[in-house]
C-alpha cells in the first residue's frame, strides 16, 4: 500500500492499489499504450479485443487469423511496458470470442472482462494452472445472479469479480432505450442490486467484488460508488482523453468538442442500443442514405449484413484512425464535460485528489 | 396433449411469467412470449434442473419457437 485513502481492488489474488478498471474501448480505442499506463498507476488496463485484427494490413482477408496475432501482440507489449495488472475486454458477441478468450489466457492475461452478452460456458476455457481471473459484466442483479449459480453448478467456479454497467456508460448498453433516462436502472440503484443479489454466492466472509462503471467521472463519483458498495470502478471517458490512449487524436478531439446535446442513442446493427457522438456520418445512416456494403467477415453473431445499414467495425476503425467522416466514435454520457487532453497519470492523480477531498 | 409438452408448459409458464394458454407449439419464444435473452437462459436452466437433461448454451440460442425447445428435449429424453 502506498498510504493512498481509497481501498484498493481485489480480484482474487490480484490487488490493484487503484480501484479503477479503465474500461475495454473497441476497435482499437484501448489497446497496449493505454492499458499499460492504466496498469503502471495501479489500475487494472484493459485491451478491447472487438475487432483488433482489423488494424492489421491482412485484417479484412485473414480476419480469424489477424485477431489472434494482433491481440498476441498487444499482449505482449503491455507486459513489456508495465509490470501492473492487465485484462483484456472480450465481447460475448463477437464470432470469434473462443479464439480470443484461448488467445489471451495462453498469453497469462491477468483479467478476462466479458460482456456485451452473458458469457454462460467462459469458464471452460480455463485449465489447469491458469491464473487468469474470469469477471463477467452485466447490467442487472438478475443476469449477475444467473452467471454466478451457473458457473457454480456446472463449473464448480465462481465468478471472481462482475462488472456492473449502467445506461450512461458509452457504446453498446445492455438495457432498452426506453430504460436509459429511468431511475430504476440508474447506476446508483444497479450496485447495491448487484451486490444484494450476489450475496448467496459469497465465499464465506469474501462477497463476490462488484466493479460498476458508466457515468462515474470524478472522485467523488468515485466515493459515492464506492460507498454503495462497490469494490471498485469502470471508467473510460476519460481515459479517452489521454495522451496514452491509442486512438487518433482527431477521435479524442472530438471528445473535447462535443457539446451537451451532440450525444445521441443509436441502434447499432449489434441489435443493442450505443451512445455515440452525432456526426454526419450517423445522420446519414438515420436519414437512410447509407448505402448496403459487403461484409467481408461476420464478426458479430447479432449483427445481420442483410439488414445492418453499414459496418459497424468498419466505422469504428475509421474513427479510430482519426476519418470520422467514415465513422463515429462510442462514448459515456459524460464525454461533453471533457475539456482536454491529458496524461494518465496526472487524470489518475486528479480523481485521487477529487477522491480524497470530497471524503471530508 | 403428453406429459412432456405439459411439463415444459409449466416451466416456460413459471419463467417467463406468462399464461399457460398462451404456450402453444408455434408460440415463439421473443415474439410471443416476451422472453429476452437472459430469460431464454433461465429458461433453459429450469428445464434441465427439472428434467434432469443436458441443453448445450449455443443451442439455447437457437430455440425460436416453443416446437424447437419441445423437439429437441424430446431427442434428448429417451
Amino acid at each position: 500500500m502506498n498510504g493512498s485513502v481509497w481501498k484498493a481492488l481485489r480480484i482474487g489474488d490480484l490487488e490493484a492499489r487503484t480501484p479503477i478498471v479503465q474500461g475495454g474501448m473497441g476497435v482499437g480505442i484501448s489497446l497496449s499504450g493505454l492499458a499499460s499506463a492504466v496498469a503502471d498507476t495501479g489500475g487494472i488496463g484493459v485491451i478491447a479485443a472487438a475487432g483488433i485484427g482489423l488494424l492489421e494490413p491482412d485484417g479484412f482477408t485473414d480476419f480469424l487469423g489477424a485477431n489472434i496475432r494482433a491481440l498476441r501482440r498487444e499482449i505482449r507489449r503491455a507486459r513489456e511496458l508495465t509490470r501492473g495488472i492487465l485484462g483484456v475486454n472480450i465481447m460475448v458477441a463477437l464470432s470469434n470470442f473462443a479464439d480470443m478468450v484461448r488467445t489471451a489466457i495462453e498469453e497469462g492475461i491477468d483479467v478476462i472482462f466479458a460482456g456485451a452478452g452473458l458469457p454462460v460456458n467462459l469458464p471452460e476455457f480455463l485449465k489447469d494452472g491458469v491464473r487468469t481471473k474470469l469477471v463477467p459484466i452485466v447490467s442487472s442483479g438478475r443476469a449477475a445472479a444467473l452467471i454466478a449459480k451457473r458457473w457454480l453448478d456446472k463449473y464448480s467456479y465462481r465468478p471472481d469479480a462482475f462488472v456492473v454497467e449502467g445506461p450512461r456508460a458509452g457504446g453498446h448498453l445492455g438495457f432498452r432505450r426506453e430504460q436509459l433516462e429511468d431511475p430504476g436502472y440508474a447506476l446508483q440503484t444497479l450496485v447495491p442490486e448487484v451486490v444484494e443479489a450476489l450475496s448467496p454466492f459469497a465465499d464465506g466472509d469474501s462477497p463476490i467484488p462488484v466493479v460498476a462503471g458508466g457515468g462515474v467521472y470524478t472522485g467523488a463519483d468515485i466515493r459515492e460508488i464506492l460507498e454503495l458498495g462497490a469494490a471498485g470502478v469502470q471508467m473510460a471517458t476519460r481515459f479517452v482523453a489521454t495522451d496514452e490512449c491509442d486512438a487518433d487524436p482527431a477521435f479524442k478531439q472530438c471528445y473535447v468538442a462535443a457539446g451537451k446535446d451532440d450525444l445521441e442513442i443509436i441502434a447499432s446493427p449489434v441489435g443493442m442500443p450505443g451512445r455515440a457522438v452525432r456526426n454526419k456520418f450517423l445522420d446519414e445512416v438515420e436519414a437512410g442514405r447509407k448505402a448496403p456494403y459487403s461484409c467481408p467477415y461476420h464478426c458479430i453473431v447479432t449483427c445481420d449484413p442483410e439488414k445492418a445499414p453499414y459496418c459497424i467495425s468498419l466505422a469504428l476503425l475509421n474513427a479510430q484512425k482519426g476519418r470520422l467522416d467514415k465513422g463515429f466514435a462510442f462514448a459515456g454520457a459524460n464525454a461533453p464535460r471533457v475539456e482536454s487532453i491529458v496524461s494518465v497519470r496526472s487524470l489518475v492523480e486528479s480523481l485521487e485528489e477529487e477522491y480524497r477531498a470530497s471524503g471530508t | 396433449m403428453d406429459e412432456l409438452f405439459a411439463k415444459i408448459k409449466k416451466i416456460i409458464a413459471d419463467k417467463l411469467e406468462v399464461e399457460e394458454d398462451k404456450i402453444t407449439l408455434e408460440a415463439s419464444f421473443r415474439q410471443d412470449l416476451g422472453a429476452d435473452s437472459l430469460d431464454t437462459y433461465e429458461l433453459v436452466y429450469g428445464i434441465e434442473e427439472e428434467l434432469g437433461i443436458t441443453i448445450p448454451d449455443e443451442k439455447a440460442n437457437e430455440f425460436e419457437t416453443v416446437k424447437d425447445a419441445y423437439e429437441f428435449i424430446k431427442s434428448q429424453i429417451k
